[in-house]
């Protein structure tokens, strides 16, 4: 049983770690911090497997769990005052998004750069319904939202990132009006 | 079931965003390669009750007790339990005619809202059985019934075409681009819809079934009125399109389509994970029972800009739980889950879950079952544990309260902590600390239990639990960094709180 749990925690790693990875890294905007949650998203998925119980694909379950661990590690970071400093004195630093390991278009960089300016809750859910393509009701899911709330918050989200781009100058205001 | 979609401009970028970022390969094998390691290692040390997992530049417990013990045990109770749900509404010989009427595919399991069945069956509504032909498109739609309450209104319609595939056309108006116009006379309005509906598609027939749900008319009773559906929405893989057409339905609205509803008051309070909460009243017709309430955290929040939003509570979680999403039937229960259930006449009483989103009055939550066979004898069950009869005078059962203290405090003991009530003085340090954090924090998903005993020379600033069993520490790095941490935080103690997953 053990070894099928284990198969099958491989298997998802195969098919699910690359996206759970790039949503974790949008959540943090650190690479190493993203490589522990991902890490620790698996093993907890492997702990947990009993619980698992097919009423959301496996998928789901996973974004899940990182979420959780995600908005944890967001939650302890904010009033330790060593993380705190810790973080602020890495703000601007590349290494958290070290080249050799992950790589951005540059297209899309200008995205992934207004995206990390917008509050957490915004963001997880751009992240969540636009960029991972969930469904409102597995975003819920995910979020421990109410499905009125994804759509609320998206629906507010959205300007938020396009006021986001003209602001980091990526979109003019001309360009949005004729949207 | 109803697909959900909406669009904006920037949907493609982002999407693009998702392909554009791109992960090491090597990196990808190392992480991996360490997970199954810690896999293994956790398998060697499965014995061991506690499991320590290190990352990076802290330390994180993740720690099990018992994994899977008491609290699980729920759950294979409600296994044995859930399995009585088939006879819950069978269907009798003495309604056999009226089923005829219909197309059965309306009160076969494909619709997923047992109210429907039970109407249907009960030879509940005003039969329509009007066809009309959308000739553009060339689709049969045949209108078969509409029942309401003083709710909602059901409007039962086959649609069904030689020539074009209508695997991907939904009559949404819950979220797509359909509506459904009431006319009567010089008055028009677009009707509301109520939770979502219920669809199903027989790829042998190329034949869609719906039940639309919308708000009830029936203050039109023995009027002339005309239904027109407009618009129907495709959603496919990537995205969504509108087919522009108007399906009319013209009919004198009987007595025979509208049911009654009698409304129960009931005023009783109980506990649930660490929450309040009242039944106000119970509600039954034949479409549905409701049950509605209030507790501390069914209330309306306001976020910064001011707008109003809700939470998930405890007990709408746990409503939930039982939701499973089948590809065949819809939104049905899953037999395997704890959840909230009714229970009448000794038969369990299923949620019609595709009733989601129903929003009742500030501050009210409403769950809503299947109509009951017996309104005098109807129990609502809360996980296995809370047994609260529907009546005024009944008391509430409350078996295991002890049970998940229990386990907290086996859990803590694990752990090296012992817990204890906060004082007066620090309830109010508490308030004040989740007035100030609540938003930032999302602390509704989560109830301060207590305090550790013993704080002093701590290097812990808080201890969380989650429901399914794992205890983690937010740690400083010396007890004197924790202690200015905690003050920071307006604390004078290390909080105890329950996360409910």
């Amino acid at each position: 049983m053990s070894e099928y749990r284990k198969e099958e925690i491989a298997d998802w790693y195969d098919q699910h770690s690359k996206s759970i990875l790039t949503f974790i890294l949008l959540m943090v905007k650190d690479y190493q911090q993203a490589e522990d949650l991902t890490h620790d998203t698996f093993v907890k998925a492997y702990l947990y497997y009993d619980s698992f119980k097919n009423h959301s694909s496996e998928k789901t379950w996973l974004f899940s769990i990182a979420h959780n661990l995600t908005v944890d590690f967001l939650r302890k970071r904010k009033p330790s005052i060593f993380f705190k400093e810790f973080f602020l004195s890495q703000k601007d630093n590349n290494n958290l998004l070290p080249e050799e390991i992950i790589k951005i278009k540059e297209n899309s960089y200008e995205f992934y750069k207004a995206l990390g300016e917008i509050k957490d809750t915004y963001r997880k859910v751009i992240v969540l319904r636009k960029i991972k393509g969930f469904s409102i009701e597995d975003t819920a899911k995910i979020l421990s939202w109410s499905e009125s709330k994804v759509k609320s918050t998206l629906f507010r989200a959205i300007p938020v990132l396009k006021k986001q781009l003209i602001k980091e100058g990526f979109l003019n205001e001309e360009a949005i009006r004729r949207y | 079931m109803k697909k959900q979609y909406e669009d904006t401009e920037f949907d493609n970028p982002l999407k693009k965003l998702n392909s554009d970022l791109m992960w090491n390969k090597t990196k990808k094998q190392e992480l991996k390669n360490r997970i199954l390691v810690d896999i293994e290692n956790l398998e060697s040390n499965e014995r061991n009750k506690y499991s320590s997992i290190s990352t990076h530049s802290k330390k994180i417990n993740v720690s099990t007790f018992n994994k899977r013990s008491t609290l699980y045990k729920r759950f294979s109770l409600a296994i044995v339990v859930c399995l009585i749900i088939v006879s819950t509404f069978t269907f009798t010989p003495a309604f056999a005619v009226i089923q005829e009427v219909y197309d059965k595919i309306f009160s076969s399991k494909h619709i997923d809202d047992t109210g429907v069945r039970t109407a249907i069956n009960q030879g509940y509504g005003q039969a329509l059985d009007q066809t009309f032909y959308d000739k553009k498109h060339d689709i049969t739609v045949h209108f078969e019934m509409v029942v309401m309450d003083d709710k909602e209104t059901k409007l039962l319609l086959t649609y069904q075409s030689e020539k074009t595939n209508l695997k991907n056309y939904y009559l949404d108006i819950f979220e797509g681009d359909t509506s459904i116009n009431l006319i009567v006379g010089n008055e028009r309005k677009k009707l509301k819809n109520v939770g979502w509906g219920s669809r199903y598609y027989d790829s042998k027939e190329n034949k869609v079934a719906e039940a639309e749900s919308f708000e009830s008319i029936k203050e039109y009773e023995g009027q002339d009125i005309r239904l027109e559906i407009e618009n129907l929405t495709i959603y496919d893989d990537n995205r969504d399109s509108t087919v522009h057409t108007i399906w009319p339905l013209s009919f004198k609205l009987d007595k025979s389509a509208i049911s009654k509803r009698k409304t129960v008051e009931i005023n009783k309070n109980f506990s649930f994970e660490g929450e309040t909460y009242k039944i106000k009243k119970v509600e039954f017709s034949a479409l549905e029972t409701r049950v509605v309430v209030t507790g501390s955290d069914t209330k309306l929040l306001t976020d910064e800009r001011g707008m109003q939003y809700r939470i998930m509570s405890n007990l709408e979680q746990k409503f939930l739980n039982a939701r499973k999403i089948d590809k065949k039937y819809g939104y049905i229960v899953d037999d395997k889950k704890s959840g909230v259930f009714l229970k009448s006449a000794g038969k369990k009483v299923e949620p019609i879950f595709s009733k989601g989103e129903v929003e009742g009055a500030k501050d009210e939550y409403i769950m809503i079952f299947a109509p009951v066979k017996d309104r005098q004898d109807c129990i609502l069950e809360v996980g296995d544990d809370i047994k609260i009869p529907l009546n005024k005078n009944g008391t509430i059962e409350k078996q295991s309260e002890g049970n998940e203290k229990t386990n907290i405090d086996a859990l803590l003991a694990e752990n090296g902590f012992i817990a204890e009530p906060l004082s007066n003085d620090e309830m109010k340090e508490m308030d004040l600390y989740l007035e100030k954090h609540s938003k930032e924090y999302s602390i509704g998903r989560r109830t301060i239990i207590g305090k550790v005993k013993n704080h002093e020379n701590s290097k812990v600033i808080a201890v969380t639990i989650s429901q399914s069993g794992i205890l983690g520490e937010i740690q400083a790095e010396n007890p004197e960094t924790a202690e200015k941490v905690r003050k920071e935080k307006g604390l004078s103690f290390i909080p105890i709180y329950l996360n409910h997953d």
